[in-house]
């Protein structure tokens, strides 16, 4: 299996590894919490190997630790999004009533920005993971909708459908079994979107107070303070940075191989 | 081969590009304007310097407007728009002549029924102790008005030249005659630039012109008194809200001067042989810690002398102002730069702080736990690394606390709640005001210990409030010294605040860029502002 | 087909109003207050009570919500708060700048994206493709402002071809505006680039393999005519789908680069209005902004029907 479908294997087991090195913190990283203000902004060193930031914590530290948020903020908005994207996006491509009313909705929801909306949101329920998670994948709800809608649309008048549909399968037969796979190589793509942008959108509303607080890291956050740092101590920046960028390159093979698994279709030679 | 539409796009880039080249060398070989000065600082949000206390208001008042009296070097008042001026012998009623040659930009001379309305604007909002004292003020002729007042002022000049917002700008009468919460947005002053409301664009650039009419005083310029000579045409204010950007853009000469230029980068300004740091506010901030003084546990003073004791200035000075040329400690409530300053019971001061007494002090005052509510603003660099700091300083006497994170606005709608923290309010927050303010004990917002009526955190204690309310009445340089010793001893027992450390911000200029004023106050005058060429 | 246009262009008002009313209760649910913000740092309650009062702001939501549903009917989109200057005006000075940029960035993002995504499809598995996914992996993660500073630092610190910062309007000339707006365009394109690339990858992918290109390839058609003709064309409705996404994305809001390259256009214009709790000017670009899309969204929807005939509302 490995040999014939190496990206499941290669995205898959980066992304686990990613939450195994963020799971096991506690055991190695060290403390991020702990400043030292005499100590800020050092280059690498025996004791904090990727230096350490304004307040002097360790870089090395908080990025380990900053996974544990990061990744499940990124990975389970995502999700989120995806799911209920999917569901809208395949109804709406499906029925021309739901597509009228509830597009229009997911129109609106695209205009207001995430941060309003998380506050809001937010300042009814009182914060908590779950429902910062929450307020992150609505704003992405839409474009996902729309992008899987616009694949059902085309793909529903196409001739294999008609001939399920001829041949006496009910519709939610047709639609996963027809449907459902043609939308997954676009929403995977842009699971990987979504992933990236969650995490970063994560950074700004604990800026305001309405995600997990500034004190615990998040690549996000670490990225976001220290902007001014690129110049003088970069790898403030960068260790998360390549972090993120991992873990989006995880996620981009992880469906491609994904894809790759589910095509019945023979692969094409060149 | 037919031109698919995709070739075509590339097409008219590279086309686009390659006749933009002329252009990207005219650019280059241009002479630099040397009669355009071009600013970054904070954003211009509100036009009105009576309306609001924000900095960059009062620097766009100080250069359209005028004020009766100005501050020289020495920070003695002068006069600038007054000619002759005498106080009567029971040192009551104090008349006013205007000088020749002041004129509004539309044209009409200024006149004494504005100064008159605009004296009264400005005491609603910044000028209390004088309409409280003041029997009448009004008009004699067009060139001459009167102040009454029902006792003697001693620092009544002082405050009609005053640098701490708001400033007593004159605006027209027809300006001037409305609410002080009602905005001005005519900006129609008699100042040596114009403001140039037709290249406005609000959020993003500000224009200023020289007033080809103004009048400048014989005297040459002495701080922000004498003579207010424009030596350039033009002044624009850019906003770049990127610090690493402005920078950029001052390297590369795209603009002349930006006023705060971020700690951390001033080694990359210093290293580049066309640019130059230099400090035109010599007092600068002080921050302080407000403690919420009605609830527990800063009700108790042992509480609050625990933290005055646990700070270690150094320490928040490291993460608030990096570069050590530019911050030191204070431990005087009447700043490092003032006249008032003094070390009178400041024993409790020790580097690198005491956390053991803190810890001893906080078990006196019956501490069992109670959280502790830091508001802390994430958008305003300086106070969010305080606010973490002070967290973890806190805890490392296991304190309980409780860091609410949120923006500036969010902030000062929660500064306001009086309630106790189970009903949303607040233990701590930090906050910064200039150091040359903390002189002005009557009007200094940290220098307040009213309870109620004080500043946000409503430290109350009537003895020292007795001493405060001496000091407009007191006559002499020397007694108002000995009056402000006092007035220290109490306050560093009671503990109204607690003093975090004097930061000094230096401006980054391109060194074409000379003429610039020290004013003890973030103002940034624009007269006498001159540009060498490259 | 008229009638279905029909139909969408109602529903954008009716989007919009939407919007406008939920915005209004979102901002007085969201903490902050206008009158402290606006008094600055030091100053008094009675003076931010004072503001207060003058705003307008004591007065119950219900009667604020009147007045200003009453003055927006009458064409009258209020004042800002910080700017005391109608907000029409604000957002009118603010829109060049945003499309420009906008459309700029969209010619490059898709001419590149799509060219990127149809080469990676085609030689699946190849450097090209390989290439593609690193580059995607760095195009989503790596910050705008981390690509503003270095191309700001190569292109115009170190070399003086471009300049730092700032927007020069078409009218003071075309070589200027596009000088401004080159190095912009290429930051704020990276990350759009790969989405394009990746989407167009994965829609092809879908078509290459089904029998018509195999019949067309047995015609004897020139791979050029069979990936434009006959694949893109089938993948493209995917495609079009995320360009009109990114066009609205960008429209709406493309902060950090405008913050990074001084680019005074609408998405600073929101994010200061939200940290300024500037009401007016929220409410009002969040209604505009809505009904905008609604339009982007029809325009794509009909876009559809061009390139696939088989789509019918």
């Amino acid at each position: 299996m490995a040999r014939r479908h190496p990206l499941v294997l290669i995205g898959g087991g980066l992304l686990a590894l990613l939450l195994f090195l963020a799971l096991a913190a506690p055991l190695y990283a060290g403390d991020p919490g702990n400043m030292d203000p005499f100590k800020r902004l050092k280059p690498p060193s025996a004791e904090m190997w990727f230096g350490s930031d304004n307040l002097g914590r360790d870089v090395f530290a908080r990025t380990i630790f900053g996974a544990r948020i990061s990744l499940v903020v990124g990975l389970l908005s995502a999700a989120c999004a995806a799911m209920i994207g999917l569901l809208i996006g395949i109804l709406a491509g499906y029925n021309r009533t739901f597509d009228s009313i509830v597009m229009r909705v997911m129109d609106g929801l695209m205009s207001i920005p995430t941060i309003l909306l998380a506050i809001a949101l937010i300042s009814l329920t009182g914060p908590g993971i779950g429902i910062l998670i929450i307020a992150i994948a609505i704003p992405e709800t839409p474009a996902v909708a729309r992008l899987v809608r616009s694949v059902v649309l085309s793909v529903r008048e196409r001739p294999y459908v008609e001939a399920a549909l001829c041949g006496g399968a009910r519709l939610p037969k047709v639609l996963w079994r027809h449907i459902l796979p043609s939308t997954i190589p676009s929403l995977m793509v842009q699971g990987a979107t979504v992933c990236a942008s969650a995490i970063m959108t994560e950074a700004g509303l604990s800026f305001l107070g309405v995600g997990v607080p500034p004190e615990i890291p998040s690549w996000g956050n670490m990225i976001a303070n220290s902007r001014l740092y690129l110049a003088i101590a970069p790898l403030t920046i960068f260790a998360p940075g390549i972090c993120l960028a991992a873990t989006v390159l995880a996620v981009n093979l992880l469906g491609d191989g994904l894809r790759d698994m589910f095509d019945p279709r023979p692969k094409r030679r060149r | 081969m037919r031109l698919s539409r995709r070739n075509l796009f590339k097409l008219g880039a590279a086309a686009g590009t390659a006749l933009s080249f002329p252009s990207i060398v005219r650019a280059q070989t241009a002479p630099t304007d040397v009669r355009t000065v071009r600013l970054t600082m904070a954003d211009l949000t509100v036009f009105d310097p009576i309306f609001t206390t924000t900095d960059p208001t009062q620097t766009h008042g100080l250069n359209i407007y005028d004020t009766l009296f100005a501050l020289d070097s020495e920070l003695k008042p002068q006069p600038q728009m007054v000619g002759n001026w005498g106080v009567s012998d029971d040192k009551k009623t104090y008349t006013f002549e205007l000088r020749d040659g002041l004129g509004w930009h539309d044209g009409t001379p200024v006149t004494a029924a504005d100064c008159v309305a605009s004296i009264r604007r400005w005491g609603q909002a910044g000028g209390q102790l004088l309409m409280e004292r003041a029997k009448d003020i009004s008009k004699k002729d067009d060139k001459t008005f009167t102040i009454v007042l029902k006792e003697p002022l001693g620092v009544l000049i002082d405050m009609l030249g005053r640098i701490p917002a708001p400033c007593p700008f004159i605006m027209r009468e027809k300006d001037a005659e409305r609410p002080f919460a009602e905005q001005v947005t005519t900006n129609i002053g008699s100042g040596p630039f114009k403001f140039n409301e037709s290249l406005l664009k609000p959020g993003s650039s500000y224009t200023y012109d020289r007033n080809e009419k103004y009048v400048p005083r014989s005297e040459p310029s002495n701080g922000l008194a004498g003579g207010k000579v424009v030596k350039v045409d033009r002044v624009i204010w850019q906003n770049i809200a990127d610090q690493q950007t402005s920078l950029a853009a001052l390297q590369a000469a795209e603009v002349d001067f930006v006023e705060l230029p971020p700690a951390d980068l001033y080694s990359m300004i210093e290293s580049d042989p066309s640019l130059e740091l230099q400090v035109l506010n010599k007092s600068g901030t002080d921050m302080c810690l407000r403690m919420n003084c009605l609830h527990k546990p800063f009700d108790n003073v042992n509480a609050r002398q625990a933290i005055l004791h646990l700070i270690d200035q150094e320490a928040f000075l490291r993460v608030t102002a990096p570069d050590p040329r530019f911050g030191r400690p204070v431990t005087s409530i009447f700043g490092n730069s003032t006249p008032y300053s003094n070390d009178e019971n400041t024993g409790w001061f020790k580097k690198g702080g005491d956390p053991e007494k803190a810890k001893q002090l906080l078990k006196e005052s019956g501490y069992t736990g109670e959280k502790v509510v830091i508001l802390d603003p994430t958008d305003w660099a300086e106070a969010h690394a305080a606010c973490q700091l002070l967290a973890d300083t806190l805890r490392k006497i296991d304190i309980n606390v409780e860091l609410a994170s949120s923006d500036w606005g969010g902030l000062v709608a929660r500064r306001g709640n009086m309630g106790s923290v189970e009903n949303g309010g607040w233990s701590i927050f930090i906050t910064n005001d200039p150091d040359y303010v903390q002189g002005e004990p009557p009007s200094a917002v940290f220098l307040n210990a009213s309870g109620d009526k004080a500043w946000f955190g409503w430290p109350k204690n009537d003895e020292y409030e007795a001493l405060r309310g001496k000091w407009a009445d007191v006559g002499t340089l020397d007694e108002r010294k000995t009056l402000a010793r006092k007035m220290q001893r109490v306050w560093w027992d009671f503990v109204g605040d607690v003093r975090l450390g004097q930061i000094v911000t230096p401006v980054a200029r391109r060194k074409t860029l000379t003429g610039l004023i020290e004013v003890p106050a973030t103002l940034i005058p624009f007269w006498n502002l001159q540009k060498g060429s490259v | 087909m008229a009638a279905y246009i029909l139909r969408r262009t109602v529903s954008t008002v009716a989007v919009m109003v939407m919007v406008g009313m939920f915005v209004f209760l979102l901002l007085r649910m969201a903490p902050g207050d206008p009158a402290a913000i606006i008094a600055g740092r030091s100053a008094t309650e009675e003076m931010i009570a004072g503001i207060r009062e003058q705003l307008g702001l004591n007065d119950p939501m219900l009667l604020q919500f009147i007045h200003w549903v009453r003055d927006m009917l009458g064409g009258d989109f209020g004042n800002s708060i910080f700017a005391a200057r109608p907000v029409l005006e604000l957002i009118s000075q603010r829109l060049e700048p945003t499309l420009s940029l906008s459309i700029l960035t969209m010619i490059l993002s898709v001419t590149a994206g799509v060219s990127f995504g149809v080469l990676a499809a085609w030689r699946t598995g190849g450097l090209v493709d390989r290439l593609l996914t690193a580059f995607s992996a760095l195009g989503y993660s790596v910050p705008v402002f981390v690509i503003g500073y270095f191309l700001i630092y190569f292109f115009a610190i170190r070399t003086h071809w471009l300049p730092v910062q700032g927007y020069k309007p078409i009218e003071g000339g075309l070589g200027p505006w596009f000088t401004h707006l080159i190095l912009p365009t290429l930051a704020l394109g990276l990350g759009f680039i790969a989405f394009i690339a990746r989407v167009t990858r994965a829609s092809m992918l879908e078509v290459l393999s089904e029998d018509y290109m195999r019949t067309a390839a047995a015609k004897g058609a020139p791979s050029y005519a069979m990936l434009v003709h006959h694949a893109l064309k089938n993948a493209g409705v995917p495609i079009l789908t995320v360009i009109g996404i990114s066009f609205a994305y960008m429209i709406g809001g493309v902060v950090l680069t405008e913050t990074v390259f001084n680019i005074p256009g609408i998405g600073r214009l929101v994010v200061d209005a939200i940290n300024n709790r500037d009401y007016p000017i929220i409410q009002s670009v969040l209604i505009l902004t809505s009904g905008l899309y609604v339009l982007i969204n029809l325009t794509v929807d009909l876009a559809y029907t061009l390139i696939d005939p088989r789509i019918r509302y």
